[in-house]
């Protein structure tokens, strides 16, 4: 059955696509938005994705072990 | 009656005799357990059974993640594009994006059952925060945060 199978999740590429896309719609010049990230808004952004990246994968790892302890 | 004939988990429960009585809560009289969550509606009926295990995901754990995400992009949008019409234009369409998946429907009986032990997973919120953070962290790499 389908719910033995693990999440495969959306390609990365897809992903990527999706957002080139996004961006070129909306008339977003992304060289021009990077010059103007400033390093503290960096730092910021890449806490709040590193701590997002770490309950996701807490999330995720508790539903797939409470299924292989239940085999 | 037909009823007569079925086996009930609690058939044998007398009252005052504490083989029974293990300290758990039992609902009977053809009652039955549910349980809804906000977003995935998971419906899990437990009717004339005893020593049932029941896991489910925490779809709560998992709204407020997904919650969290949204919230996220939104704000990555914000700080890098700025709130303008440009910007809003962007979340905008990422939350239409977004919006494909958010239902999950799936219901569990269990009937006339000893020892049952039900695992459930809700695959949908899974993929979904997956998703999620596909797009976050793509907008982050596309924009040279990261």
């Amino acid at each position: 059955m389908a719910d033995d199978k693990k999440p495969n999740g959306i390609p990365n590429s897809i992903i990527d696509l999706l957002v080139n896309d996004l961006f070129k719609k909306n008339g977003i010049n992304t060289e021009d938005v990077k010059s103007k990230i400033t390093e503290d808004k960096k730092q910021a952004i890449r806490d709040l994705v590193e701590d997002l990246s770490k309950q996701v994968d807490t999330f995720l790892n508790t539903s797939n072990s409470k299924k292989n302890t239940d085999k | 009656m037909s009823e007569d004939k079925k086996w009930r988990a609690l058939d044998h429960c007398d009252k005052g005799k504490d083989k029974c009585d293990d300290g758990a809560t039992v609902l009977q009289d053809g009652d039955q357990i549910m349980k809804t969550d906000q977003q995935s509606f998971e419906w899990i009926i437990i009717k004339d059974s005893e020593g049932v295990d029941v896991q489910t995901t925490d779809t709560q754990a998992a709204v407020s993640l997904q919650l969290g995400l949204q919230a996220a992009i939104a704000a990555v949008i914000s700080i890098t594009i700025g709130d303008t019409d440009r910007g809003n234009a962007v979340v905008q369409d990422i939350k239409q994006v977004m919006k494909t998946k958010q239902r999950n429907t799936q219901k569990t009986i269990i009937e006339s059952s000893k020892h049952v032990k039900v695992t459930t997973t809700d695959t949908d919120v899974a993929v979904n925060i997956q998703a999620l953070l596909q797009i976050l962290i793509a907008v982050v790499v596309k924009l040279d945060v990261l």
